[in-house]
């Protein structure tokens, strides 16, 4: 298929555009039952409004260890937007939030054809179900930075694998801008534009990928030479190491000497954690109790089948492609592989101190694209094989990989039904909440305070929680 | 055309979850026991707002509630909101409800023991009693 080609709208591309507006109407209906949560939401709220928006964007560019000034603006602005009906407007914002990314994923993806709808719908159930992504939705602050750099992401993948012009490098500039000073994992922006720009994409040309990368430097030098910023210390949190968590004590006490072996196990682990589901967070968890509980619940072999089957198919689409990399001509869908491996290489490196899912969302989302790519020339592949054989375990890996998404994908919406009822519960108990943070709020906090409570407790209550044995197929 | 199928468990997940979005909006509630009825069972149900909205609209935190079977046992239940609370070990719950003036029975710790409520039993004190009488007890109400 040529790229004109590529650009012309099929009947397939409707179709994939109808059913993602399925997903996301699905994933949204859950999403909006969830009210503003308590924790990183209420007291967020309180600090960003307690202030004028340059007064807050100021204050975060002397913060110690992050750097994050327009998350606090985007939150600062969508509370001047919601003119107090905050439930409505946090929530739709992340609705909206979610639809974008999936419209960018078609966008990404391309479906033009029956093979590669299958792949796109495989790849929008891995999208949706991997475990990265479960912290995008699950939670908000109350507006998800996660998912404002997921959708940055994409946009930097639109923008790099276009047709060349100007207004490109310049959108990409400023995206990378916003992105980096939202989160610090927005500095993955420009490893999305130089892998594209290095696996032959020119959407982004030469000078623009030169301006993404001075401003790389330029934020390097404002975070640690300039603002001294600085980087969150081995003690400042919990972190999971082997088969537990361990305290910041214990963190600083085995590896205070030496932090690069701390640091390469979170690198390994996070890569090993998109490719196949574990360990999770650092922690080897399903290990564990395979080895010494002797119990597996069936969500975590899910997952592992998901995962490795999915990274099987990975793996078998860049030895079949290898000669014409070696040779430097690449497809769009080998530039959505390479964008991917690039990816989860500087997501993990940026994980070094750290580790957690959500952290690794962004090589999450383009392990979702480049799956759909992969699982599409898996089937033509096998369309045009002779044998039977070959035909017959080709169907059956697909199937069951295109099923064990499917059960990610509703361990997902189940997990949705359940946050909505966790954080409700937790508006019951706000007070003492917030004799327990030592927050003291002023009149118009107070006032906040009342009107989120009732918000999660008397104007939408709660939609009934889904019961039955049949749900720990699907969750923990 | 026949690819198209090697999506189908996905297709169908997506088409699943349209039929249960359409299902709730239009009132049914399908994969679910449908909302709480009384104090108690929202208290049993984890669904502590639920119950805070329930006092809040008027219910009486003394009153002995139905419990539907399938959702602390295969049998109906007839409890308080403390003993509810108690059966799931929802000590914050207990202060919330002790909070809106439920007065706490003595034979309340005796449940949480037979209950195997760890932290209910630490809020609420040791008690000398048989073991078992007092959720016997609760599971013999008519």
């Amino acid at each position: 298929m040529t790229e004109s080609d590529l650009d012309r709208p099929t009947r397939w591309t409707w179709l994939s555009y109808a059913y993602a507006t399925l997903v996301v109407v699905g994933v949204s209906y859950l999403l909006l039952d969830i009210p503003i949560q308590v924790s990183d939401s209420y007291g967020n709220l309180v600090a960003a409004s307690g202030r004028t928006l340059g007064a807050l964007v100021y204050d975060q560019f002397h913060a110690r260890g992050f750097l994050r000034p327009f998350l606090w603006a985007h939150i600062r602005i969508v509370y001047d937007l919601s003119g107090g009906d905050y439930y409505t407007w946090f929530r739709g914002w992340h609705v909206g939030q979610v639809s974008v990314l999936t419209i960018l994923f078609l966008r990404l993806v391309k479906p033009r054809t029956a093979t590669a709808f299958a792949g796109m719908a495989i790849g929008l159930a891995a999208l949706i179900g991997i475990h990265t992504f479960e912290g995008t939705i699950l939670e908000a602050f109350p507006i998800n930075a996660y998912m404002t750099i997921l959708i940055c992401c994409y946009l930097a993948a639109d923008l790099a694998l276009g047709r060349p012009a100007w207004w490109r490098d310049v959108a990409a500039a400023v995206l990378f801008a916003f992105a980096a000073l939202s989160v610090e994992s927005g500095l993955l922006i420009a490893v999305v534009l130089v892998a594209a720009y290095l696996a032959g994409a020119r959407g982004v040309s030469r000078w623009g990928i030169a301006a993404v990368v001075l401003l790389v430097a330029g934020y390097l030098a404002l975070r640690f030479a300039v603002l001294d910023v600085g980087t969150p210390s081995l003690s400042e949190r919990s972190s999971g190491f082997g088969f537990s968590v361990l305290e910041p004590d214990d963190l600083e006490r085995r590896f205070g000497q030496h932090p690069s072996v701390f640091y390469l196990y979170n690198v390994g682990t996070s890569i090993l954690s998109v490719l196949l589901s574990e360990p999770r967070a650092g922690v080897w968890g399903t290990t564990y109790n395979f080895l010494y509980r002797d119990e597996l619940s069936i969500p975590p072999v899910i997952n592992l089948t998901a995962s490795v089957l999915g990274t099987l198919v990975l793996i078998w689409y860049g030895w079949r492609r290898r000669a014409d990399w070696f040779a430097r001509r690449f497809t769009r869908d080998d530039q959505l592989v390479a964008i991917f491996v690039a990816v989860i290489l500087a997501n993990a490196a940026v994980s070094y101190t750290y580790t957690k899912d959500v952290i690794l969302s962004p090589a999450g989302i383009f392990y979702a694209t480049a799956l759909a790519v992969a699982v599409k020339s898996l089937i033509e592949t096998g369309a045009v094989t002779a044998s039977y054989a070959r035909i017959a375990v080709l169907t059956t890996v697909l199937v069951v990989l295109s099923g064990a998404w499917a059960a990610r994908a509703i361990g997902i919406h189940i997990a949705l039904r359940a946050t909505g009822a966790v954080v409700r519960n937790e508006w019951v108990y706000i007070d003492d909440w917030v004799a327990r943070q030592g927050i003291v709020p002023d009149a118009a906090g107070l006032a906040l305070k009342r009107q989120l409570q009732a918000d999660a407790i008397s104007k939408h209550p709660m939609r009934p929680i889904v019961l039955g044995e049949w749900v720990q197929w699907f969750r923990d | 055309m026949r690819h198209f199928a090697l999506a189908c468990p996905a297709l169908l997940v997506t088409l699943g979850l349209t039929v249960f979005v359409c299902a709730e909006m239009l009132g049914a509630h399908p994969l679910t026991m449908g909302p709480p009825r009384s104090v108690p069972e929202a208290i049993a149900m984890r669904d502590e707002a639920g119950a805070a909205r329930l006092i809040e609209e008027g219910a009486d935190v003394r009153a002995i509630g139905l419990v539907r079977p399938g959702i602390l046992t295969d049998q109906p239940l007839l409890v308080t909101p403390l003993e509810a609370a108690v059966l799931v070990d929802a000590t914050a719950m207990l202060d919330f409800l002790v909070a809106r003036g439920a007065d706490v029975p003595n034979e309340l710790a005796c449940l949480a023991a037979d209950a195997g409520a760890r932290t209910a039993r630490a809020r609420l004190g040791e008690r000398t009693c048989h073991s078992g009488d007092a959720l016997r007890g609760v599971l013999a109400r008519p």
